[in-house]
This record gives structure tokens, C-alpha cells and sequence, in this order.
């Protein structure tokens, strides 16, 4: 367990500094690194038996050193470009850290690896590392200059050990540390290309995930000044009438680095200039930060006023991402709104906070993680490949890319339509929340009944550009990209199956554990039973059968002896076509939501304050 | 019993086919075409030289076909109301794939307006599963048909299905998406002989999913479910006979301030009371 | 054998489709008539679908001028066999008042083949509705073999196991 978790911290440093030092075998070490990394996360996981705890305070000054050092990076940056939001929030968080500092009580653990740590490991690993494999590839056709590659790779290898770090330290101060370079990791991915409209998204990714540190140096100084303890789970624990005020600021930091309404901005900038593969780690790990840090607290947000207001920031950003998304032909930025939608929902449920409400957050997290990276890679691959951007130019593609396509169609299809996970975290959601009587959460449940039907509008209208068909054969597909994406619809292909014993067995198991109650779910192979409902394993089978291996039949069968003819044209020669639908929501809707948004943002601070 | 409903499920809907084609001839005092019509025409398309636009597209109607009675016999078995529904949506959206792959106008056109008359109406349909846990304490058609009738207590949710069914069975005033004269039927135009067979029977079974639903608010009494069934049926027939098309945008907006708003006030009713 | 049951209920259910090759409105409004509550054509089972592709009568009405004619045959290859053409109208059927004008053919069947001609200008519906049965009595006699249109022929390619009619109807 030790050993394996010393790689999941430390091996992708020390993979990163290999690959800087021996550039032009950095394809290859970053390729074992993320298989080992895959290897160690799924051992750890099975290997778990109960949470694992160090306490490494010697290393505090260092961090401190770590993190003057950082600000003061963010603040040249600031300063060098002008940007007087990055210059003045550095300092802002220098300053909250020396006030922080000016408190001493170091007795408890840093590093606390729990059932949910490991989950986001999985998470983390498996996806992250098949994302790095992928990037080997990606990189090449990117840029030719190889010591841009290997600095390249060696942040993004980099960014998982971060990522195993910040789901695992318990001490708030260290927590700021991995936030902040989280941060740095997507200021350098997004300004990657270097061009001015990347770095112009570089610095307001940099700014508006500022305002999340500070947040969350504001609930370390919370914590601090009442409790003095810097220790997360002695605060959940011990909070009392502070609890909540801390749960307002942390959750603060968690909604903008999920880029919820206003803070949206800066993910759908991540998506615009730079290249996917930062794209990919963006929408399918990065952000699941948001998420975690609301299952973290989510047991002290159950009931409380705050709880209620940051499930309608979720509910907002739910509906409205998903609205605003059916304007844009952008095949990247369609993805990025809905990442924001969904990241919206895993952050309503978290903060419902009832057991079945966390086991949907666990459900989405999961596969929304799988099923975005998916689409993210094929996003690449229609970029580098086919030179396709817009959803427009994709006709025809199925017949010249029919693995690609389908791989498409089936990320779109499984975070909308049973028997795939995102499904059942909608179902889900909704027979918990009907079974929780309350006015806000009936209103939730309207704004997730909107919402969802919304995203199937986008993913349906989008489904529809890529199985445009002309019936040709044509020549072989490359598959060279392939590999990473193929791994990943398999595994979602494959877990359909499966599901009904994985939320019985592991996904129940992991969200008892952050409710610290049984979750009243019982699945096995048989079937999923809910307390008011029930589906059975032929559910799945006939859900799998229609949307899994028929569509796919019909893209590979070619009826003989039937006779072929034109569309219908009202007999007309010439040839016709019609374009995909847009629609823009009322002008100002943006407007309006993004306002209320930063008027709930305010909200939650204060009713953190007023202790509700 | 449920295997049998499931397995007659096409013939079932096809008589009702047959009542409603025969009522609304009735209704515009016409004679009408005799009640087996519809299977007259299923065996005259399937006798049909058959022909595809391409086979992606023919054999995915097929497919929406099977999800159509999947979903069926979710309800018939007694499953779980949000699942059926789920399934209905899945079985719709098939439809709208094949829909969009051929390179035809009006099929592209008809499969962005049933999208659209999704987004409309599915909201209605949950919070109308929902309404039928707060007043029968299950989602489970099997427990929901033993529990106490729940027409009383919803009765907004009822009316707002009501206002949601010609969008469901694409009937007038909401077919936008179907509207004949208009986009010459939207999805299905570019079926044809067996093809179009298999798409012409998955809307009887679509027809029998829906009215399953009403009949559901009967609860263990079927006497009132089935005289729910039939009111219906016959409401939204005048409907279809006595009212214009209104366009898919119009459509949209009268489903979200009627029958959405209506079914909200039911839920919350509910929870309040 | 099941063919033969099959066949029995072509003529039940003749789905229309109704084509104006350039008519004066005259026949179209008695075609309406037909479907209207006092003739009801739907009690045969007729149904007037405008959709090519699943009609099994072709009722043509005008003298084909010369911007349908392309549209004439093309819709006319899209019905599926087996299929019959009635003209309805004297129009339809010669040329009518039309005939030998510049920009007018003289009645459809310088491009398709007819199955039914119904005279009169306009036609009572009644004898549409007779025009209707007698062509429902041809249709049980048809074959689904591919039935080729006059004039403006493309050409059939057979493809991997496949007819492909997309060119079947050629251009001017």
C-alpha cells in the first residue's frame, strides 16, 4: 500500500524530470510511467484496507518556501502582462498566507488516503495516464521542436502527481499548495501554443482560479483563527458553528475551479485556443476537483442553507451551460459547455448531500470523466487528422471514419441514455430527490428535469451531424491515434454490463463511506432496487443491445438485393442539405445567469457568516 | 399477463389505430376506413419492391421499432415508470439518428423538430413519474396499480399530460414535427415498403405507451383508469379535428407554460400537502 | 405463399400520391373533393400520403408543361413497384386544350406509362373514384418488376448485391 502509493506520489515528478533531462526518449518514459501509474492505482484500490496516514510537518517551511515562490511567479506574470487581477490576487494571497502563518499548532496527519482519495485516484491514473498516451502521439503532429514535446509531456505528467497529491493531503495550507499548482499547470497547458489568444485564456484561467485560492486561504484563516487546527477532517468534525463558514469559502474555491456560472469563462478559454490533450485533462480531471471538494464537505452541507444555495449555483450553471450550448458549432466548445453542465449537476448532488445523492455524484464524476476524455481525444484526432472544428464539416465522416465516428457517437450516448453510468446517476437523482420532501429540492429536481432534456437536445443535435452518411465505402481508417479512445469505449461498452453489480459493490461501498451511512441501494447482477423503484439486469441487456451493439451493426450491415434511390427532393434534380439547428437563448440570459450566479457566490458567503 | 400484452402489444395498438382512424372519420362525419385498416396498409407496405435511401438509415428504423416495444414492455412488466420512460426516449431518439444520416431536408428538418418537441415534452413525462411516486409512494408500475387511485389528488398532473398527449402521439395542434402538408411526415419520409412498416408500427405502440400512462392514474382501480384512458383518447382526437397546427417554436412555449408549469404545481402540491 | 396472401391486400390500402404537372387547379379541387366527407375516399382505405415513397397510385393531374417534366419522371421512378399511374383530366390525358402549345407536352403518357385515363374536364369525383377502382384492379396484376419511364431514362446499376436507382430518371 505504502510503496504504492509513494509511486502514485512521486513517480510522476520524478518521470517529469526525466523526461526534461533525456528528451528524446520522452515518449517512451512518459508511456511507462502512465502504465505504472495505471498499475499502482488500481493495486492501491484493491489493496486498501484502511485509510492511510503520514504526518510530514518538517516538510511545511519547504511548502511555504514552494508557495511564496509560486505567488511570487503569479505575481511577475501579473505584472510583465499587465493584468492588474493576476498582480493584485497574488498578493492578496501572499498576504492571507503570512497572516495564516502566524499560527502554530502542527499535531495531526498531512496526507490522509481514504476511500474517496482512492477513488479520485482511479480516476486520476487511468484516465490521466491514457490521456498521457494518447499526448505521446498527439505531441508529435503538434509541434516538431522536441524540447517543447518533453516540456510538453513532463507537465502534463506532472499535473497527475498534483492531482494524486491534492485528493490526498488533509492539511488545508498544503491543499492551497496543490490548488495554486494546479492552476500554474493549466495557466502553462492553455498558453501552450503561445499565440495571443491562448495566453489572452492563459491569464484568465490564471485570475479567475486565483479567486479559488484565496477562497480557500480564507477558510484555512477561518478555520485557523477559531479551531486552530489546519487539519480538514478535525474541522468537519470539530466545526461546529464555524463549520459552516468554512464550508462557505471552501466551497467557494471548489464552484471556480468546476468553472460554474460566472467563472465559466475559463474553461470554455481552455477550449478555444490551446491544444486538446489540454483540453482533455481540463474537462475530465481537473475540474472534478469541484466535485470532490463538495463530497469532502458534504455530509456538514446536508440541510444547511448553503447547501441549498451551491445546489442552485449547480442547478443554474446545469440548465443554462446546456442552453447556451446549442448556439455554438465549435465541436470543442459544445463539449466544454456541456462539461460545465454536468460538472453543474455533480456539484448539485454533492451538495444535496443525501446518500443517493452522492452515489449519483460518484456515478458522474466516473464516467463523465471517461466518457468527456473520449470525446476530447476523438476532438483531437478530428483536428489533427481531418482539420475539422466545426460541427458543420463533419458530413460524410462516418463513411471515411467509421471508428472514429462511432466512438463519437457513443461518448454522446452514454452520458445521456441507459444502460450507461450518467443515466443512472439521473435516475437515480431523480427517485432520491422525489424521496426528499422539501420545496427547494422539488425545484432542483425541475431545474434537473430541464436541464437534462436540454443536454439531449445538444448531444442529439451533434449525434446527428456525425452519422450524416452517403453510403460509400472508402479507404482504410488510421488508427493511429486511436488506441487511448478505443480503451476507453470499451471500458464503457464493457462496464454497461457490469453496472448493476459495480453500484452495489463499489460505487455504494465509496459513497457510504463519504456519507458515513449506508447508502439504500442494493445492485447485483440481477438487477439495481432503489427503495421506491427497480431496474432489471434485462433493462441493461435490452438498453445494451439497442444503443450499444445495434447502431454499430447498422453502421457495419449493407442490405443486399434491396433497391437504392435518392432522398426525397420533391422531385427536384438539384441536391439539397440541410444544416444542423441553432439556437440562441434570449440574448441576455447569459447576462442574467452569470449575475444571479455572482449574487449566489456573494449569498453563500454570507449565509456562511450567519451561520445557517 | 404481461407476456401476453407484450407479445400482442403491435396488434393491440393497431386496433387502436383502427378506432382512432375510424372515430375521427366519424367526427368529420365521414364513413371512415374499416378498423383493420392499419394492418390492410402493413401488409400492403411489406408487399411493396423494397427500397432504402441507404441501409444505416432502414435498418435503424428497425431498431426504433424494438427499442419502441422495449419500452412497452417495460411498463407491461411492471417496471420502473422512469426507466420506461428513459427507454421511450431512447426508442425516439433512434428514430431521430436515422432521421438525421440520410441527406434529405425534410427528414433533417422533422428529426430537429422532434428533438425540439423532446425538449418539450419529456420534463413533462418525469415530473408526471414523479407526481405518481408522491401520490402512490412507488415509481414501480406494478405497485403504482395496487396503490389507492391518484387521479383525485393530481389532477393538475393529469391535465397536464393531457395537454403534453397530442405532442406525444404527434397530433394535431402539436405535430409540428410529423405535419404531413407541411415537411411530408419529418422522420419517416425516407422509409418505405417494410421499412416504413416497422416505423408506421412503432407509432400504434408509441400510442399504446402513452395511453398506458393515463390508464396508470387509475391505480388499482382499472375501472377509472380505463374511463381515463378512453377520456383521453377522445380528447385528444376533438383535439386533432378541431384545431390548427401551431408552429414548433409556438409548440414549445405552450407546452412549458401549460402543461410544465401544471405539472410543477402538482408536484409541489404534493409535497406541500 | 406469403406472397400470396400479402397480395391480397394491395388494393385495401392504395396510399395516393398526387402530382400537378402544371393543371389549371380544376382536377386537383375535384381530387379534394374525393377525400372530402361526401365521397370519403378514405373508406377504400386511400390515403393521400404526397410522400413518393410510400404510394402505390400515382394520380397525375395537367398537361405536363415543360418545367415538370423532370419532376414528372423523377418522382415517378421513386415510387417503389408495384405502382400504377392514373391521369386524370383530359389534359393529363392528351394535352387537352393544351395540346400542341409551345410550352406544354401532349398528356403524360409521352413519358410514363399509364395504367388509367379518366377523361372530363374536370371530372366528376365519382368517376375519379370509378378511375380509382379500376386502377386498384390493375395493381393486384402488377409484378414488382422495375418499371421504366418513357422518356428521360438514366441508367440502373447493379453494386454490390444492389440496384441503384438514384440515376434511374435522367435529365433533359
Amino acid at each position: 500500500m505504502q510503496e504504492l502509493l509513494l509511486i502514485l506520489f512521486l513517480l510522476p515528478f520524478f518521470a517529469a524530470v526525466g523526461v526534461l533531462s533525456v528528451k528524446r526518449y520522452a515518449g517512451i518514459i512518459t508511456f511507462f510511467t502512465a502504465t505504472f501509474l495505471m498499475a499502482a492505482s488500481s493495486l492501491a484500490y484493491l489493496s486498501f484496507e484502511s485509510s492511510f496516514t503520514l504526518s510530514l510537518s518538517y516538510l511545511s517551511v519547504p511548502f511555504l518556501v514552494t508557495d511564496l515562490v509560486l505567488l511570487g511567479y503569479f505575481a511577475t506574470i501579473g505584472y510583465t502582462s499587465r493584468n492588474k487581477k493576476i498582480l493584485f490576487l497574488s498578493i492578496v494571497q501572499a498576504a492571507f498566507l503570512f497572516l495564516l502563518e502566524n499560527f502554530s499548532s502542527r499535531e495531526g496527519y498531512d496526507i490522509v488516503v481514504d476511500k474517496l482519495s482512492l477513488f479520485m485516484f482511479l480516476l486520476i491514473n487511468i484516465v490521466g495516464s491514457l490521456i498521457l498516451i494518447y499526448a505521446v502521439r498527439y505531441i508529435k503532429d503538434e509541434t516538431s521542436d522536441i524540447s517543447k514535446q518533453a516540456v510538453f509531456l513532463a507537465i502534463l505528467t506532472a499535473f497527475l502527481g498534483v492531482m494524486n497529491l491534492l485528493v490526498s493531503v488533509d492539511n488545508i495550507e498544503w491543499l492551497f499548495l496543490f490548488f495554486e499548482m494546479t492552476t500554474l499547470a493549466s495557466f502553462w497547458l492553455i498558453g501552450f501554443r503561445d499565440d495571443a489568444e491562448s495566453q489572452e485564456n492563459a491569464r484568465i484561467a490564471l485570475w479567475m482560479n486565483q479567486i479559488g485560492g484565496v477562497a480557500l486561504l480564507a477558510a484555512a484563516l477561518v478555520a485557523k483563527a477559531e479551531l486552530h487546527t489546519v487539519y480538514i477532517s478535525e474541522i468537519l468534525t470539530h466545526g461546529g458553528e464555524t463549520l459552516i463558514l468554512f464550508t462557505a469559502f471552501f466551497a467557494v474555491a471548489a464552484l471556480i475551479k468546476g468553472a460554474q456560472m460566472p467563472f465559466s469563462p475559463w474553461l470554455l478559454g481552455a477550449m478555444a485556443a490551446p491544444t486538446p490533450v489540454s483540453a482533455i485533462l481540463h474537462s475530465s480531471t481537473m475540474v472534478k476537483i469541484a466535485p470532490y471538494f463538495i463530497l469532502k464537505i458534504s455530509p456538514a452541507l446536508a440541510g444547511t442553507a448553503v447547501g441549498g444555495v451551491i445546489a442552485l449555483i449547480g442547478a443554474i450553471s446545469f440548465l443554462v451551460s446546456a442552453a447556451l450550448a446549442l448556439r455554438e458549432e465549435n465541436f470543442k466548445k459544445i463539449l466544454a459547455y456541456s462539461t460545465i453542465s454536468l460538472l453543474g449537476l455533480m456539484i448539485l448532488t454533492a451538495s444535496l448531500g443525501t446518500p443517493l445523492s452522492v452515489l449519483a455524484c460518484m456515478l458522474l464524476i466516473l464516467f463523465h470523466g471517461v466518457s468527456k476524455a473520449m470525446l476530447f481525444m476523438c476532438a483531437g484526432v478530428l483536428e489533427k487528422k481531418y482539420h475539422i472544428k466545426s460541427i458543420e464539416s463533419v458530413e460524410g465522416l462516418i463513411n471515411k471514419a467509421p471508428i472514429l465516428t462511432s466512438l463519437i457517437i457513443l461518448g454522446f450516448l452514454s452520458i445521456s441514455l441507459p444502460p450507461f453510468g450518467v443515466f443512472f446517476a439521473k435516475w437515480i437523482v431523480y427517485e432520491g430527490g422525489a424521496g426528499i420532501s422539501g420545496l427547494i429540492v422539488t425545484l432542483l429536481l425541475f431545474f434537473i428535469a430541464v436541464g437534462s432534456v436540454a443536454l439531449t437536445l445538444l448531444y442529439f443535435k451533434t449525434v446527428g451531424r456525425f452519422v450524416a452518411n452517403d453510403d460509400t465505402k472508402s479507404s482504410k481508417e488510421d488508427y493511429s491515434y486511436l488506441a487511448s479512445p478505443l480503451i476507453l469505449g470499451m471500458f464503457l461498452l464493457g462496464f454497461s454490463f457490469f453496472i448493476s453489480p459495480a453500484i452495489g459493490g463499489f460505487f455504494k461501498e465509496n459513497a457510504s463511506f463519504v456519507v458515513s451511512s449506508v447508502v439504500p441501494i442494493s445492485g447485483d447482477f440481477w438487477g439495481i432496487t432503489l427503495p421506491f423503484g427497480r431496474l432489471e439486469f434485462w433493462h441493461i441487456v435490452a438498453a445494451f443491445l439497442l444503443l450499444g451493439v445495434a447502431p454499430l451493426l447498422a453502421a457495419k450491415i449493407r442490405l443486399k438485393g434491396i433497391d437504392k434511390v435518392k432522398p426525397y427532393s420533391c422531385g427536384e434534380k438539384i441536391e439539397t442539405s440541410a444544416y444542423s439547428f441553432y439556437f440562441d437563448p434570449a440574448k441576455n440570459i447569459e447576462k442574467v445567469a452569470n449575475t444571479v450566479s455572482a449574487a449566489l457566490f456573494l449569498l453563500i458567503i454570507l449565509l456562511g457568516a450567519l451561520n445557517l | 399477463m404481461s407476456w401476453l400484452l407484450t407479445l400482442l402489444a403491435p396488434i393491440l395498438g393497431g386496433f387502436l389505430y383502427g378506432i382512432e382512424r375510424k372515430l375521427t372519420a366519424r367526427m368529420q362525419s365521414r364513413k371512415g376506413p374499416p378498423i383493420l385498416q392499419p394492418f390492410f396498409d402493413l401488409f400492403k407496405l411489406a408487399d411493396k419492391r423494397p427500397m432504402v435511401v441507404h441501409s444505416y438509415h432502414a435498418f435503424m428504423g428497425i431498431i426504433h421499432f424494438v427499442a419502441a416495444w422495449v419500452a412497452l414492455s417495460v411498463l407491461f412488466f411492471g417496471g420502473d415508470l422512469l426507466v420506461a420512460i428513459f427507454f421511450h426516449l431512447l426508442s425516439t431518439s433512434l428514430l431521430i439518428v436515422a432521421g438525421y444520416s440520410v441527406k434529405s431536408t425534410y427528414s433533417r428538418l422533422g428529426a430537429t423538430r422532434e428533438l425540439i418537441a423532446i425538449a418539450a415534452l419529456e420534463p413533462i413525462l418525469i415530473l408526471t413519474a414523479i407526481s405518481f411516486y408522491l401520490h402512490t409512494g412507488s415509481f414501480e408500475v406494478s405497485k403504482i396499480l395496487t396503490a389507492p387511485t391518484s387521479i383525485f389528488t393530481s389532477v393538475l398532473g393529469f391535465l397536464a399530460l393531457l395537454i403534453a398527449l397530442p405532442g406525444l402521439l404527434k397530433k394535431s395542434p402539436f405535430d409540428a414535427a410529423e405535419a404531413h402538408q407541411e415537411i411530408v411526415g419529418g422522420v419517416e419520409i425516407e422509409f418505405s415498403g417494410f421499412f416504413y412498416d416497422t416505423v408506421y408500427a412503432a407509432k400504434w405502440l408509441d400510442m399504446l405507451f402513452v395511453f398506458t400512462l393515463v390508464f396508470l392514474f387509475g391505480g388499482s382501480s382499472f375501472v377509472v383508469g380505463g374511463a381515463l384512458a378512453v377520456f383521453a383518447f377522445f380528447v385528444v382526437l376533438l383535439a386533432d379535428n378541431s384545431t390548427a397546427r401551431v408552429r414548433y417554436c409556438d409548440m414549445v412555449r405552450l407546452l412549458y407554460s401549460l402543461a410544465f408549469v401544471l405539472a410543477g404545481a402538482n408536484i409541489i402540491l404534493g409535497v406541500v400537502l | 405463399m406469403i406472397q400470396e396472401f400479402l397480395k391480397k391486400f394491395r388494393k385495401k390500402s392504395p396510399w395516393l400520391l398526387h402530382y400537378n404537372a402544371g393543371s389549371c387547379n380544376g382536377c386537383d379541387i375535384e381530387i379534394l373533393a374525393c377525400l372530402a366527407p361526401k365521397y370519403d375516399l378514405e373508406r377504400l382505405g386511400v390515403r393521400n400520403t404526397g410522400n413518393p415513397k410510400q404510394s402505390d397510385i400515382f394520380l397525375v393531374t395537367g398537361p405536363v408543361t415543360m418545367r415538370s417534366r423532370e419532376r414528372l419522371v423523377e418522382l415517378y421512378t421513386q415510387m417503389p413497384e408495384p405502382k400504377v399511374v392514373v391521369a386524370c383530366g383530359s389534359c393529363t390525358c392528351t394535352g387537352g386544350v393544351f395540346r400542341g402549345m409551345y410550352n406544354a407536352e401532349d398528356g403524360i403518357d409521352r413519358y410514363i406509362p399509364v395504367d388509367v385515363y379518366i377523361g372530363g374536364c374536370a371530372p366528376h369525383p365519382e368517376q375519379i373514384i370509378d378511375g380509382i377502382v379500376k386502377a386498384l384492379e390493375i395493381l393486384e396484376t402488377k409484378t414488382k418488376e422495375i418499371e421504366q419511364p418513357k422518356k428521360l431514362m438514366g441508367k440502373i446499376t447493379e453494386n454490390d448485391g444492389q440496384t441503384d436507382k438514384t440515376k434511374m430518371a435522367g435529365s433533359l
